[in-house]
């Protein structure tokens, strides 16, 4: 009961009062912004409306991107100007050639499969009994982090040298089939495509709800009018519902690419960017916060950002012709 | 204190087996393991993001084996470079030893299995030796083994390779830094650096000190107390960690990297301390 009044109530004064000037500064800026009028009203109204997101986009976004460039062409501990030593690095250290590979590498084959298999099940699973539960049971794996699910696939791909009992699902199957199991994450190049199926288990049910709602929203009379003429299965699905869904598709695909480029904590947890499986997050991360070198990681986040900028920019561009055409 | 090797006195009991105590005997040893189907070495290097510091720690042993002080500090300033034939021949010395397939079995899975895990199975003799530091009872305690000269797991103290460097031990270590020198400040400097402050600490556990002043009797942990015979003998050529006195782009980056891909690729000595020359910031 002490600790009720000595500790607890003073965090809820501090959290009411906190919240208590949030609304009284609300309540301020409104009253100013209703008592004027004529002229200025508008302009006050625009400063007082759009200040404070256009404060957070400048603190949160602008600042540290043009901090971020600015680093990058700096030194380690960005107080000297190297010119584009840390972009020459980039081209001529082996390591981030194999960098620079298998980030191609993610960012064609995970999205595509992604994509390709979420629309799959989505087609698949659509207006069976209780399409539901499978769904769900797909949907799930979204719920997992990528550490979690990077866990969970350590212990799937887990190898114990020859001789003692393999405790891994992958090496067990390989083991029933007859096969020796090997080293899986060792065994270049498979284990980047090996860490790729993380990936795309815990993002197909994403995609594939995306596509199962926009499957559903092809009006029905189009469906059955070229049922009438004779279309179904494949010719259905390439004639009618394919074009219907195209958008929603590209939109998985191109939310697959941002994401693989940004891939990072399953790299990180299942190999360290060991075994010629590094990808530019991770080599990022590795340069500013383990070796301290703010110019060559600065450098990296800016062609990762270079890399990003155009299929945002595609993103942006299908969304707005949609929205013009309705 | 990282020149220890973890094994397990109720093993190494029922196989009639000895403590080694020169680097011939350990070797003569790990060849009648070997002889006997055991693994006499385990090994990992796995530690998430810092996977492969504990190559690092092998060839530092090595070099201050090999070499002594001088050498030591020369390598770490870099004056030495990785691609001297020194440093190389002791990488060869490591590779003798951890790469030995008669000796450790499967060479690659060391880059893929965790240090934590890599000394699992000394208690029950899956592997029968363990280069790692004095911390290490801490996770086989945490597994069920019991921690004595008599139980699962013990450490005996690396040996020495060359009679011209006496008592090599390679260890890490903290520091206490002033931000201003009020005196204050400087009294708690030098209660920090004191005997009174390490015993005291001592007493708390889990905490070495190289200072004399400390009496052995102070240590309550058995391994603890034999790295304190080490730590506090004055004939000891101590050197600190190297890869942490290294640039981080090093210590921290490359070294880990390459030693790493040296134990799990089979990449050569030759292009291993080639890519960490070239990871040495040019300042």
């Amino acid at each position: 009961m002490s600790d009720f009044i000595t500790t607890t109530i003073p965090k809820f004064t501090s959290v009411f009062s906190a919240i208590f000037v949030f609304f009284a500064v609300l309540a301020i800026l409104f009253a100013i912004a209703g008592r004027v009028n004529g002229k200025k009203a508008r302009p006050i109204a625009l400063t007082l409306f759009l200040g404070p997101a256009l404060i957070l986009l400048l603190a949160g976004l602008i600042i540290p991107a043009v901090r971020t460039i600015a680093f990058s062409f700096m030194n380690p501990d960005s107080n000297g100007w190297v010119g584009l030593a840390n972009y020459t690095w980039m081209l001529h250290d082996p390591n981030v050639k194999v960098i620079m590979i298998n980030t191609t590498l993610w960012i064609i084959v995970v999205p595509l499969f992604t994509a390709a298999l979420a629309l799959l099940l989505a087609v698949m699973l659509d207006r069976i009994k209780h399409e539901s539960i499978p769904k769900s049971l797909l949907f799930m794996p979204m719920a997992i982090s990528f550490v979690g699910a990077s866990i969970i696939f350590k212990f799937v791909y887990e190898y114990r040298r020859e001789g003692e009992v393999q405790i891994g699902l992958l090496s067990a199957i390989v083991e029933f089939f007859g096969s020796t199991p090997q080293n899986w994450m060792l065994s270049k190049p498979l284990n980047t495509f090996l860490l790729m199926i993380i990936y795309i288990w815990t993002q197909m049910g994403f995609g594939m709800v995306i596509l199962s709602a926009a499957i559903k929203a092809v009006p029905a009379d189009i469906v059955e009018a070229s049922a009438l003429d004779g279309a179904g299965g494949w010719r259905l699905f390439r004639n009618i519902t394919f074009p219907m869904v195209k958008s929603t598709f590209i939109v998985v695909l191109a939310t697959g690419v941002v994401g693989a480029l940004k891939v990072f904590d399953i790299v990180r947890t299942m190999t360290g960017g060991n075994f010629g499986t590094n990808v530019l997050a991770n080599e990022m991360y590795s340069q500013v916060f383990v070796q301290f070198n703010q110019g060559k990681g600065s450098a990296l986040a800016v062609v990762l950002f270079l890399l990003v900028t155009p299929i945002l920019v595609y993103n942006i561009r299908t969304l707005r012709k949609e929205r013009t055409i309705s | 204190m990282k020149s220890f090797v973890w094994y397990s006195p109720k093993q190494f009991k029922e196989n009639g087996y000895t403590v080694p105590k020169t680097w011939d005997e350990m070797t003569a040893l790990a060849d009648k393991m070997a002889g006997n189907d055991q693994i006499a070495f385990c090994g990992g290097l796995g530690s998430g993001g810092a996977t492969g510091w504990p190559g690092t720690d092998w060839v530092e042993q090595m070099v201050l084996r090999e070499y002594g002080s001088k050498v030591y500090a020369d390598w770490v300033s870099h004056k030495v470079k990785f691609s001297d034939p020194k440093i190389k021949a002791a990488m060869q010395k490591v590779a003798d030893w951890m790469q030995n397939p008669k000796w450790v079995g499967d060479v690659k899975a060391i880059a893929t299995t965790s240090f934590q895990d890599a000394g699992a199975g000394i208690p029950e003799g899956k592997c029968m030796m363990l280069q790692q530091a004095s911390f290490y009872g801490n996770i086989l305690a945490d597994n069920g083994a019991t921690i004595s000269p008599t139980g699962d797991a013990f450490a005996f103290y690396l040996p020495a390779t060359n009679d011209n460097v006496t008592v090599p031990v390679v260890g890490g270590g903290e520091f206490t830094a002033a931000f201003s020198s009020r005196r204050e400040v400087k009294a708690v400097q030098a209660y920090l650096a004191s005997a009174t402050f390490a015993t005291s600490r001592v007493q708390l556990d889990n905490w070495l000190s190289a200072n004399s002043g400390v009496p052995l009797s102070a240590y309550k942990n058995p391994v603890d107390k034999l790295a304190a015979t080490y730590l506090a003998n004055p004939k000891s050529t101590f050197a600190f960690d190297a890869s942490d006195l290294m640039p981080a782009a090093v210590g921290a980056g490359a070294e880990w990297v390459e030693f790493t891909a040296w134990f799990g690729e089979g990449k050569s000595i030759a292009d291993v301390t080639k890519a960490i020359d070239a990871a040495w910031p040019a300042d």
